[in-house]
This record gives C-alpha cells, sequence and structure tokens, in this order.
C-alpha cells in the first residue's frame, strides 16, 4: 500500500507540473485588456464617431436602422449583471433569445461587497463580458474610457430610441449626465430612482390614543415626540415607547430637520441663489440642524439605537417609536416590512404624511439625483454594437419591458381594477424553482412610469407627490457629471468625510456639543476642504454651463 | 488511554484535586453553553416564521416554528451546485494539500539538508507577501484555469503556515528511530512513508482538519477565478445573500430602495447553517488522533 | 607534499566535494520537497512579480501606460493626516489582542488536558469552536443585539454592575476591549486544536514515572506538559508575529462607525475606505507592502530571540 500511494503522489506531482507549464504564458503577467476582444467593427451602416452634438450641431442618425428581430445569424452575447433574476436558461431569456437569434450568457456578480472587485477584473482580464454593469465607479469608468474598452453608443440612442425617449420624459438631466462633455456616450443609465422615494410615516393608532392632530410643523412634531416618549401612547402601562426612530446611522432619518434650514445637508455639495457652491455639512444649516437633533436626542425623544448601524427593516418591524422617515414604497399592502410589523403589531398603524413645515417655512422631501446610480455599457469586446444596441433598446420598449419584467398578463399575472394581482411574482419562490426569469436584467434599465405595475396607484400618487415636493431641495444640491472629475476632493474626501462622521455623530449622541463647531470647521480647512471648494466652484460653473447648452442644443433629446 | 488508568489507580485525589476537577467542569460546561449560543440562534431563526424573523431579537427557542425555510432552501439549485463545487475542492484539496504539505516539510526538517534554511526561509517568505487580487488573477487566466474548478484547489494547495507546523511536528520525532530503518537499509523516501507518516497522523490531521477547513470557509477564490454560477463555492452562493443591498448603496452615497421586496432573513440563516454543519461534523473523525501516547504506540507496535 | 601542505589544499577541494556528497546522499529528500518548492515559486512567486505595482502609477485596465514612482506611493500613505493614528491602533489593537487571545488557548487546551472524562472532552472539544465557523458578519450582528442601548442583555448586565449607561459600541473607551474579548471568543476554541495535537505527542509513561516519584497534577504539568509542548508553544507565537498589523479587518469592519475611528480605525479598515472613493491598486499594494515588511523585521527578531534562549526557531 505504501509503494503504490509513492507512486501515485509522484504521479500526480508530475501531472500538476505539466498542466500547469503546458497552459503556462511567459512574462504575460501584466498583459493588458488592450489586447482582448476585437474593436466594435462596424458593419454596413458604417457609424462615424464624430459626435453630433458640439461640431456639426446636427444629430442626423447615419445609415439605415437594423431590425433586430430580423437577423440571420446568432450572435453570442454576455452580460454581467447582479440583480434580478440570474439562473441561465429560464423561460423570459429563451424567448429573448428567440425573438432576437441571440445566444445570452449570464455572468453573475458575487454580491455587493465583492461585485465591484469582480467588475474591476472582467474589464482588467483582456476578457470583457460583451455588455457590463456598474454602480458608482466613477473612477474607474474614465479609465475604462480611456483605454478605449466602452463604445459610444450616442449614434444609436438617437436611432433607436425608446431608451432614450424614457429618460427624457422622466427626467432631461439624466442623460446630461450620462453624456461627455463632446456629446458621446458610454455608461447608459440603468437605473434612476424616483425623484423622491422617501416620505414621512407616523402612527395614527398612537395618535388617537392621545388624542392628538397630525402635525404640520416641526414643533408640533416635536411634541407629538415627546408624547409618544411620554405619555405611553400605546396604553401597556410600560415606558417602553420612543418619538422618532429608523435607519440607525444614517442621516437621511433627520431628513425633517435637515430640510428645516436651507442648504443643511450631511452629504452633498449646496449651491445658493447666488450660484456659489458650499460643502453642506460645513453650512451654517446643518449646525442648527445638528442642535436640534442634539436636543431631542438628549431628551430621549430618539431611540436611543439611532446612533449605531441598525437595519431599517428590521427597527421597523420591531416597532416601538411613532415617527419615522423612511420609504414610500411600504405602502404598497405587499411590503415584507409592514407585514411583519402588522403581524406582532395588529392594531399599529403607520400612516404617511406630508412633510412639516420647518424653519424655512417651504417643507420638502429628500430628493434623489436626476443621474443614474447604476450604468451598463457595451464593451469593445462585442462584435455587433449597433445590433445589440437596437434589441437592448426594442427590449425596453412599453409591452416589452413589462414582459421581461411582470411577465405575461393571464400567465404570470393578472390586473383586476386596475391593480397589479401577481400570480408569480418577480421576487417569489416559484420565479426561482420554476425557473421563468421575471425580472431578468433587473437595473439594466428600469421603468417608473406606467412600466412599474406593482406599486399600487396610491403608492404611485405618494411617490409622485413625494417627487414634486423634492423639487426647491434638489435644485440647491449639486450634482456632479463625474465627481472624479474633482480631484482635489477624491483626494481629500475620505478624510474630510472621517472628521464630518466623527463630528456629526459625536454631536448628536452627545460627545460633542455644537459649541466647537468652529473648531470642526477648522479642521475641515485643515482637512483641505478650502482648495476642494475652490475647485468644486470652478466645476460647478463650466458644468452650470454646459448643462444650460445642452438643453439648448438638444443633443440626445 | 491505558496510561490515563494506570495513573488514575496509583494516586489518591487530595481534596485540593478534587475541588479543581468541580470547578474544571463546571466552568467548561458554562463556557461551552456560551460559546453555543450564535450557532443556536441561527439554527432557531432558521426554523421560525420569516415575519417574526424579520424583527431581530435573541433567539432561544423558534418563533412561529416552520420547516417552510428549508424547504425553500432544498428547492433552491444554488445550494446544490455550492455543495458539488465545494465538497469537491475541500476532498480533493486536502488530501493533495496536505500531502504536498508533508512532503515539503519533513526535508526542511532536516538540518543535514543542504540549503534548508534558504529554501525554509523562502517558504516563510510567501507567507508574509502576498501580491494581492490582480497578478493572481492573471496568472490563473495565464494559465488557463480561469473558471475551472481546478483554480478553486491549486493556488492554496501549499499553505507555509501548515509546512512550518508540520516541519516542527516532525522535528520531535526522535532520530533514533529512522537510525534503526536506515542500518537495514532504507533511504530516505522509504524512511519518510513507512516511519515517519504513520507516526505523525495527530499531526496530520491536524493539517488536514485545518487545509479543509480554510477550503470549505473560501469565498474569495470564486470571486477571483470563477464566472459560470454553478461553479459558486457554497461560501459564495451564501456570502452572496448576506450582503446588504441598503448598506451597498448607502456608501455609494445612493437613495435608492432596493426593488427587491423579499424577506430573506430565515432563508439567510438556513443557508448559513447548511453551509456549516457538514463541516462541524468532521471534527469528531479527527479527534480519535489526537489520543496521547499515539505516537509512542506506533514505535512499540 | 608535506602532510601539512596537503590538508592546506584539501580543505577547498573537500568543501565542494563535501557539498556534493551531502546532496548525493540527501537526494531523495531533495526529491520529496520538489513539488512543494515548484508550487511555490509559481502560485506564490510568480505574481509577487507584481509586487512592483507598489513602486508604479498602476492602470489595471491600460498596464502599458503605468509610470514609475518610485516611493511616491509610500509617501502618500506616510503622510496621509489619519496614518499615525490607524498605525497606531493597529499596534494597540492587535499586540493587546495578542497578549491576552495567545495564553488563553494553551491554558484552556491545558485544562481540558487534565479531564478524565473522554466523553465531555470530545463534547467540549466540538462546542468551543462553533464560534470560528460563524462568520463576522452574523456574529456583529448578534453582538450589536446584545449591545443595544436600550434592550441589550450585555447593556443591561454593564448597567446592572456599574450603575453606568454605557453604549459599548459609540464609546471610545468601551470599544476595544470589546473587540479583544469577543475575537477571544471566536477563535479561543479553534486556537486550542494546535495544541491537543501537541500535547497527544507527550509519553504518557513520563507522567507514570513521575506519579510513581510523588508529583502531582501542577508538578507534572510544569515539568512534563509544559516543556514537551514548548516548541510549538514558540512556533505558534513567532507565527503569529505575521499578523502584526492585521488587527482584524472583517470584525472591526462590521462593528465598527465614526464616533470609533480614533481607536478603531486600522490601516486595513481606512485604506478600505481610501479605495471606495479611488481605487488605486498602487496604493492598497504599497499600504500591504508596508504591513509585509513590518511582519518580516518581527518574525526574525522574535525567531532571533527565540534561538538566543535555547529554543528551537522556524530555521
Amino acid at each position: 500500500m505504501k509503494k503504490s500511494k509513492q507512486i501515485i503522489s509522484l504521479v500526480l506531482a508530475l501531472m500538476l507540473c505539466i498542466s500547469v507549464f503546458a497552459g503556462c504564458d511567459n512574462g504575460g503577467t501584466t498583459s493588458s485588456a488592450a489586447s482582448g476582444g476585437t474593436s466594435a467593427a462596424d458593419n454596413s451602416s458604417a457609424v462615424d464617431s464624430s459626435t453630433g452634438g458640439d461640431e456639426s450641431g446636427d444629430v442626423t442618425p447615419t445609415g439605415e436602422k437594423v431590425d433586430p428581430t430580423a437577423y440571420e445569424e446568432t450572435m453570442d452575447v454576455t452580460f454581467a449583471l447582479m440583480t434580478g433574476f440570474t439562473q441561465s436558461d429560464s423561460r423570459v431569456e429563451k424567448m429573448l433569445e428567440e425573438k432576437y437569434n441571440i445566444n445570452i450568457d449570464l455572468i453573475v456578480l458575487p454580491g455587493w461587497t465583492d461585485g465591484q472587485s469582480k467588475i474591476n477584473l472582467l474589464m482588467a482580464g483582456g476578457d470583457m463580458p460583451d455588455v457590463i454593469w456598474w454602480w458608482s465607479m466613477d473612477n474607474e469608468f474614465l479609465q475604462w474610457k480611456d483605454a478605449d474598452l466602452l463604445v459610444d453608443v450616442s449614434d444609436y440612442m438617437n436611432t433607436y430610441t425608446n431608451i432614450r425617449d424614457y429618460y427624457n420624459k422622466m427626467d432631461t438631466k439624466t442623460l446630461f449626465y450620462a453624456t461627455e462633455d463632446d456629446g458621446s456616450i458610454y455608461r447608459i443609465p440603468g437605473d434612476v430612482a424616483e425623484p423622491s422615494c422617501e416620505c414621512l410615516w407616523i402612527r395614527q393608532d398612537w395618535l388617537d390614543n392621545l388624542s392628538l392632530e397630525v402635525p404640520t410643523t416641526i414643533e408640533e412634531l416635536e411634541e407629538v415626540m415627546r408624547a409618544f416618549t411620554e405619555d405611553d401612547p400605546d396604553g401597556n402601562g410600560q415606558n417602553d415607547t420612543y418619538g422618532l426612530g429608523g435607519d440607525g446611522y444614517d442621516f437621511r432619518t433627520f431628513w425633517p430637520w435637515v430640510q428645516s434650514y436651507d442648504y443643511a445637508h450631511y452629504d452633498r455639495f449646496t449651491v445658493d441663489a447666488d450660484g456659489t457652491v458650499g460643502y453642506g455639512p460645513a453650512n451654517e444649516g446643518t449646525k442648527n440642524m445638528l442642535a436640534d437633533v442634539a436636543e431631542l436626542y438628549s431628551k430621549g425623544y430618539i431611540t436611543p439605537n439611532i446612533t449605531q448601524d441598525t437595519d431599517r427593516d428590521e427597527e421597523m418591524a420591531n416597532g416601538g417609536f411613532g415617527v419615522t422617515y423612511s420609504w414610500c414604497a411600504y405602502n404598497n399592502p405587499d411590503s415584507q416590512t409592514m407585514k411583519s410589523f402588522k403581524d406582532a403589531n395588529p392594531e399599529g398603524n403607520w400612516v404617511p404624511i406630508d412633510m412639516v413645515v420647518g424653519a424655512n417655512g417651504n417643507p420638502q422631501e429628500d430628493p434623489a439625483t436626476s443621474a443614474a446610480w447604476a450604468y451598463f455599457g457595451i464593451t469593445t469586446a462585442c462584435e455587433d454594437p449597433e445590433r445589440l444596441y437596437a434589441l437592448y433598446d426594442d427590449m425596453c420598449g412599453l409591452e416589452n419591458y413589462i414582459e421581461r419584467r411582470y411577465g405575461v398578463e393571464g400567465e404570470d399575472y393578472t390586473i383586476e381594477g386596475g391593480l397589479y394581482n401577481p400570480i408569480i411574482a418577480p421576487e417569489s419562490d416559484e420565479n426561482n424553482t420554476q425557473n421563468i426569469g421575471l425580472n431578468l436584467f433587473n437595473n439594466l434599465f428600469n421603468r417608473k412610469d406606467e412600466g412599474l405595475i406593482y406599486n399600487t396607484p396610491e403608492t404611485t400618487a405618494l411617490f409622485a407627490k413625494s417627487g414634486a415636493a423634492s423639487r426647491d431641495q434638489a435644485a440647491a444640491l449639486v450634482e456632479w457629471r463625474n465627481p472624479a472629475s474633482l480631484t482635489a476632493w477624491v483626494e481629500s474626501r475620505t478624510d474630510i468625510e472621517d472628521e464630518k462622521n466623527r463630528y456629526m455623530w459625536s454631536v448628536v449622541g452627545g460627545e460633542e456639543s455644537v459649541d466647537s463647531w468652529d473648531t470642526y470647521i477648522a479642521t475641515l480647512n485643515g482637512l483641505g476642504l478650502e482648495d476642494v471648494l475652490a475647485e468644486a466652484q470652478e466645476i460647478y460653473n463650466t458644468e452650470a454651463g454646459q448643462l444650460e447648452e445642452y438643453m439648448n442644443n438638444k443633443v440626445n433629446q | 488511554m491505558m496510561g490515563r488508568k494506570v495513573k488514575g489507580t496509583a494516586i489518591q485525589s487530595s481534596v485540593g484535586e478534587k475541588i479543581f476537577t468541580v470547578l474544571n467542569y463546571t466552568f467548561f460546561i458554562v463556557l461551552c453553553l456560551v460559546m453555543l449560543y450564535p450557532f443556536w440562534h441561527v439554527i432557531m431563526v432558521s426554523l421560525s416564521s420569516p415575519s417574526q424573523a424579520l424583527r431581530g431579537g435573541i433567539f432561544l427557542l423558534p418563533k412561529d416554528f416552520t420547516f417552510s425555510t428549508y424547504v425553500s432552501v432544498f428547492q433552491s439549485k444554488d445550494i446544490y451546485s455550492g455543495f458539488y463545487t465545494t465538497i469537491f475542492v475541500s476532498v480533493i484539496g486536502t488530501v493533495l494539500g496536505t500531502f504536498l504539505t508533508a512532503l515539503t516539510a519533513y526535508p526542511l526538517s532536516k538540518d543535514r539538508l543542504r540549503g534548508g534554511k534558504v529554501l525554509m526561509f523562502l517558504v516563510l517568505f510567501t507567507m508574509i507577501f502576498n501580491a494581492g487580487m490582480i497578478p493572481n488573477y492573471l496568472l490563473i487566466k495565464n494559465i488557463g484555469l480561469y473558471d475551472n474548478r481546478f483554480a478553486l484547489i491549486l493556488p492554496l494547495l501549499v499553505s507555509a503556515y501548515n509546512c512550518i507546523i508540520m516541519k516542527s511536528f516532525f522535528r520531535s520525532i526522535p532520530e533514533s528511530l529512522e537510525e534503526s530503518a536506515r542500518i537495514d537499509g532504507a533511504n530516505d523516501m522509504r524512511i519518510f512513508f513507512s516511519i515517519i507518516l504513520p507516526l505523525s497522523k495527530a499531526t496530520i490531521a491536524t493539517i488536514a482538519l485545518f487545509t479543509a477547513v480554510m477550503y470549505w470557509n473560501d469565498y474569495l477564490s470564486t470571486v477571483l477565478y470563477i464566472q459560470s454560477s454553478d461553479k459558486w463555492s457554497l461560501q459564495a452562493v451564501l456570502r452572496n445573500m448576506l450582503t446588504n443591498t441598503q448598506q451597498a448603496m448607502q456608501s455609494a452615497g445612493v437613495n435608492v430602495r432596493a426593488q427587491q421586496n423579499t424577506n430573506a432573513e430565515t432563508i439567510k440563516a438556513a443557508n448559513i447553517v447548511v453551509a456549516t454543519l457538514p463541516i462541524l461534523i468532521i471534527y469528531p473523525f479527527v479527534q480519535k488522533y489526537f489520543v496521547k501516547g499515539v505516537m509512542i504506540g506506533g514505535v512499540k507496535g | 607534499m608535506s602532510v601539512r601542505e596537503k590538508s592546506a589544499i584539501a580543505p577547498k577541494n573537500s568543501y565542494w566535494r563535501q557539498m556534493g556528497k551531502d546532496i548525493l546522499r540527501d537526494k531523495w529528500l531533495y526529491l520529496l520537497v520538489l513539488p512543494g518548492i515548484l508550487f511555490f515559486i509559481i502560485f506564490k512567486y510568480i505574481p509577487m512579480i507584481d509586487l512592483r505595482i507598489a513602486f508604479m502609477n498602476y492602470n489595471p485596465f491600460a498596464p502599458d501606460k503605468s509610470t514609475w514612482v518610485g516611493f511616491a506611493q509610500f509617501e502618500a500613505l506616510f503622510t496621509k493626516p489619519a496614518f499615525l493614528k490607524v498605525l497606531r491602533n493597529t499596534l494597540v489593537i492587535s499586540i493587546s489582542k495578542m497578549i491576552i487571545g495567545f495564553p488563553i488557548p494553551i491554558i484552556l487546551a491545558l485544562l481540558m488536558n487534565e479531564m478524565r472524562n473522554i466523553r465531555f472532552k470530545k463534547v467540549a472539544q466540538t462546542l468551543l469552536y462553533l464560534p470560528y465557523f460563524i462568520s463576522w458578519v452574523i456574529l456583529a450582528g448578534i453582538i450589536m443585539n446584545f449591545l443595544d442601548p436600550s434592550n441589550g442583555l450585555i447593556t443591561g448586565i454593564i448597567k446592572a454592575v456599574s450603575g453606568k449607561d454605557i453604549q459599548v459600541l459609540t464609546s471610545k473607551t468601551a470599544f476595544v476591549p470589546m473587540l479583544i474579548i469577543s475575537d477571544l471568543y471566536k477563535g479561543m476554541g479553534w486556537g486550542t486544536i494546535i495544541y491537543f495535537a501537541a500535547l497527544s505527542g507527550v509519553d504518557p509513561q513520563l507522567y507514570e514515572a513521575a506519579a510513581i516519584d510523588g508529583a502531582k497534577r501542577f508538578r507534572q504539568l510544569l515539568h512534563i506538559t509544559l516543556p514537551a509542548i514548548m516548541p510549538t508553544i514558540i512556533i505558534m507565537l513567532i507565527l503569529n508575529m505575521n499578523n502584526i498589523l492585521n488587527a482584524g479587518f472583517d470584525q472591526i469592519f462590521m462593528l465598527y462607525s465614526a464616533p470609533v475611528y480614533d481607536v478603531a480605525d486600522i490601516i486595513d479598515t481606512y485604506v478600505y475606505r481610501i479605495g471606495i472613493q479611488k481605487t488605486d491598486y498602487s496604493f492598497t499594494t504599497a499600504a500591504g507592502l508596508f504591513k509585509s515588511v513590518i511582519a518580516l523585521i518581527l518574525i526574525v527578531s522574535v525567531n532571533f530571540l527565540a534561538k538566543k534562549t535555547g529554543n528551537e526557531g522556524i530555521w
């Protein structure tokens, strides 16, 4: 037995060596991505990459339109994606494969923690997928663009217009932020948040128990919070309730006080009526906001764990507080969080209310950015970018989108009385076990218009109301075309934000007070804030001009 | 266990020793219960209903007991392919890896080996210096092992840490045992296979356990080297479920509610139980090698 | 030629001849060690060539455009305002963890060694190492639960014992001790395994002989058991030096927040946050290289000390 073990092991070791050397490429350890993939060889309709916008002032689509459903040859397409349906060969996938005569191959990214690393590896390895999806990676995007890894789709976008028209319908600025200075587009918005997706919620049953009116001003809200904390609103004889609760370690929870003061913000850059750029966490308004919140916290009207990184849904399901600023989507009857809450608190009743009026007399909801938070792009590894764009755009038309996302009416869902009634919901187990494929390519284009059929009409109205009530605030917050272009900010950002977070949360928790505000500002300046603001002002001025020009010239519109 | 019994009858326990024994056992009982708790908690959550599980808190018993989560988990394809990949990788990796580690450690344990110190230092160096993600990724691509299960095995096969531990254990084997075999005409290789290995059962079991656990818990290799979803390791499948979408978006400054409306708390818990239980079962099999006197017994026998 | 002259020439020749003889004598050993060394060369040393990107401005998407910058990346790291602070935190946390966490598994292993009841011992061993298998993602959630300001179990205990309302997760004084204790909790069971293996190599006859000579349990421990596992202890100590600048990224990342950055932000978490803003492989590689160099220096030093005190080192 010993001898044969010996022999086997030597053979194995030998095989190991051979297999390794057989495939070994010497010296190619930093092989460049540029060697991978054929460059975008355009077929018949020779798309010339001159950008239409500034130079010729004229955006006529070049060549003839192709019909993506009429191709004879099958094309292999690889998609890198994270969310949505990820099993291969689902019914929806096969439907798409047949319709457009393609072979879909899905590369599933390994989750939110490692996903961006994987995206980088895919782009750097010389073996890129045809469609790459990403979120946030502004710096890398610039590098990919410079390394010619992405295809300019601006001409395609103006030829096949479902995607373009949808975004322009919802918010013209979305495509502005996706467009480069010269009018070319290398990143296609994948998902844009609703203009505002949060609103103020309150426990109506607690209000009723204590015979209180729905608060309309900040002062009234604070009084309600006091009552919720001290007057035993659930009538159980125990001192276990609080006023405000919600997502811990997240300043969005304090939104009513943030919006109460002009130019207060916990994170973003602000711009005032004169066009002067400021840094939210360093503005006077923020100081006032902090003072308010710190006082409320020290009085005990806020759940003590608000300074810790708790889970929003878990907190909501547990209850114990009466006011929160959270998702409009909780209004849907199928909201899992609300269901959990109701199970534990059968009499509990959360209702959405209007934002309360603060010190500045202009109640505003928390606005989202016009820019997408997730993009996708066609890489230069794709054999036929025009065909790919054409078919993808076709997929994004209203009916096709609904079919891809929700399935076939009658089979996967029904519409009863205008309400979406799922037979098989996109997030359900059946979608997985039966490998149907609903919600394939989620976040590689999501419609929030009539295409979003699963919100109830009330919820849709709630979203719309919140959206409308956030526009003034949105105008006061700066959005950058590409944050990576602010080089001073990129350098100092980690340190500035560390100090900002440390100070702001320490004030809320009571370890520091707003009296040390000036020291805090001095520290920020010491970390480079002044240089950052100077650069930000410059870039803001440039981009404001660009935005105006874009709106006037209607490039990509 | 012969040694123990002999010893026990030879001495009478003093009062002090009796007290010590009682305290010792009590201490360990308490400690074990405390150690058990997190795993217990996860099991209880996995057996609770989803809406109770979302509320969080301390679980000593399931709330709204239900098996439905496990039914769901075993209907998902991911778990099966994850198991297949991880078992494949762990078994092959452990056998090959432990063997290769022993092969490498034994010569290094001999002072007489010329250049032994240099080689030892070379090995040690790899434990301290690590090139990072991209170079390893590119190496695997260039070898042609990308998206291949062997890419989950090979790069981790031998760890310098295990080598050093094994070498230290080999050194504790007396030379006299080898001398007698050498007189009989055996060469180093025969001595290694016929004498050293059988005497090192505890060491080999330990390193095998470490290696098996390392492979079982490894998710980073999947992120780096695997593309097809059906080749993901079990831990990668698990980690994919555990990471919080909201947190990720928050750190990106994104104010959007993730469209998913599932409550995956119980599924996450069940996945953890299913992924961790198998490796826990291995230890009892390894324990029998940690028996006192196994080495001496081997010599006498 | 006289004998003296012969022996003057002889040493030089015989040095090489002796070496050749030794290598030939040990040929089987060289064969045995060959596959492993090959493995290390291929899978460890070849990628290590790319440690050079720490001295460049590396662009992974266009490597040809990368430029050499010498020590600039290291300078960038060392001149970061928070660098000294995170370095200090890293050392404080990891040394504290070592001082407390190193002896405990040894003590536990020795205590368990004294148990007569084999079944209890086996069960206890398995239960003890359970937390090792629970990832920090889960464990952190459980810890945060226990430390919840209003209804956490441990918060309540602390309040009962000391009368104070301490929020451990945001307290600069309590956070690091919590890190150390929870890390100990997670790892001490697993850490005993290596010592069990070592203990099983102790000759039981030594105990019998000592018992006959009248030595009681404690003396046996001191004079037989400890010396027998001392080589293992020394090796583990030296190997632990490799982790001197790894204060536990996974654990800290899941538990920390801005109010405790001052005491809990370590090199790895800081570099991670920088990486989120600007993925720069050169920078992160430089940080890693820095850590490795420090670890190397420490390992060599402790190894040297170990040998000086008469113990076996790594080489």
